[in-house]
């Protein structure tokens, strides 16, 4: 079959209805969608920032009640707070960036594989800052002179917290990867 | 854009290139829950697109570039996740129409293209439906030198393969 037949071929169906749309369950479903959307969007960077300045609060309550003049805990509220302040400013760039890229498959592929590099050094970063605060944190409790199985109960929660984040950037790894793999089909 | 303006741009659209929607389900989605599937999603990013449409494309550029990239994003979707809703809680929305008689060899047609990877789909698409390297390029976004080399590798493909087939001749 030559192409100008394929091409005959597939300009007859034009001619033919395939699917009768049902209009109004089209549009109830377009409405569930879209609040379902607006639900989840952003879940994972709002959850991170209100928890720091919800934790920033604790930690202030509790320095203020207790009257707690220990150097630690002042700097851990400062770390928290600030690793709150740095998830909005990373948030707010990622929503702002997005008008740098056009509506072509490959404008479109560059931005998925730019959120997905968002989405690995978010959640690096949040990795890499449970070091410090479980660092701090099991700093305050030594310093007060809690039992030696609390700090070490600490480290090895920690350290298991820092295992099991280290799974959350493979899967966000994998996709940047796959979306890369793609632009590379386009570009061949 | 005002809710009933949103909508009544998304009745019309709808109305003049469904055809275009329904072609592309079909080349991406294989059975009929997975064409229900992609509809769903397509309609909704059209319907979602409508504020952003500055007019700078033709609606039928704008059109095609949402379902496309919608398409490729819902079958790596798709290829990862099983079925999360089951057959009963689904809504139906599109009915297939009964009394349409395919051509065998649009199905076998539609059978290769099924059988090319998620981006030459696209190109062999927009090249059945007649549009222009430069329109083409303006929806993948690549140079339409490139274009002209994809196209002429599919091209050759697919002729091969109808050689190859039992339908050829059909």
């Amino acid at each position: 079959m030559e192409f100008e037949e394929m091409q005959k071929i597939w300009d007859e169906q034009s001619n033919q209805t395939l699917y009768a749309i049902d209009e109004r369950a089209l549009s109830n479903r377009i409405k569930a969608k879209r609040n379902t959307a607006n639900r989840i969007a952003n879940l994972s960077e709002l959850i991170v920032i209100i928890t720091h300045i919800v934790a920033t609060g604790i930690l202030l309550v509790i320095m203020l009640m207790n009257k707690v003049n220990n150097v630690f805990m002042y700097l851990m509220s400062a770390w928290v707070f600030f690793t709150a302040i740095f998830a909005t400013v990373i948030r707010l760039r990622r929503i702002y960036s997005k008008i740098r890229f056009d509506r072509t498959m490959f404008g479109e592929l560059d931005h998925a594989i730019a959120l997905a590099t968002h989405q690995v050094r978010f959640s690096k970063l949040m990795q890499w800052n449970s070091v410090p605060v479980a660092g701090l944190a099991v700093l305050l409790v030594w310093s007060s002179g809690k039992s030696i199985w609390i700090t070490a109960g600490m480290v090895v929660f920690f350290v298991g917290t820092y295992y099991v984040s280290q799974w959350e950037v493979n899967i966000y790894k994998r996709k940047k990867e796959e979306l890369e793999q793609l632009k590379l089909k386009l570009e061949e | 854009v005002t809710t009933d303006e949103q909508k009544k741009i998304f009745e019309l659209w709808l109305s003049l290139h469904k055809g275009l929607i329904f072609k592309i389900i079909r080349v991406y989605g294989r059975t009929p829950m997975d064409r229900e599937d992609l509809f769903q999603e397509i309609t909704f990013q059209v319907w979602r697109s409508i504020p952003s449409f500055r007019g700078e494309s033709a609606v039928t550029t704008w059109i095609y570039r949402i379902a496309l990239n919608v398409s490729i994003r819902w079958l790596r979707k798709e290829k990862k996740q099983v079925q999360s809703e089951s057959l009963e809680d689904i809504q139906h929305i599109i009915h297939e129409v009964k009394d349409h008689s395919d051509d065998e060899r649009l199905s076998w047609l539609y059978q290769e293209i099924h059988k090319l990877d998620e981006i030459d789909r696209s190109i062999t698409l927009l090249m059945l439906d007649g549009l222009s390297y430069k329109e083409m390029s303006s929806i993948i976004g690549i140079t339409e030198t490139h274009i002209g080399v994809k196209i002429n590798r599919i091209k050759k493909q697919l002729i091969n393969r109808s050689k190859k087939s039992e339908h050829y001749g059909v």
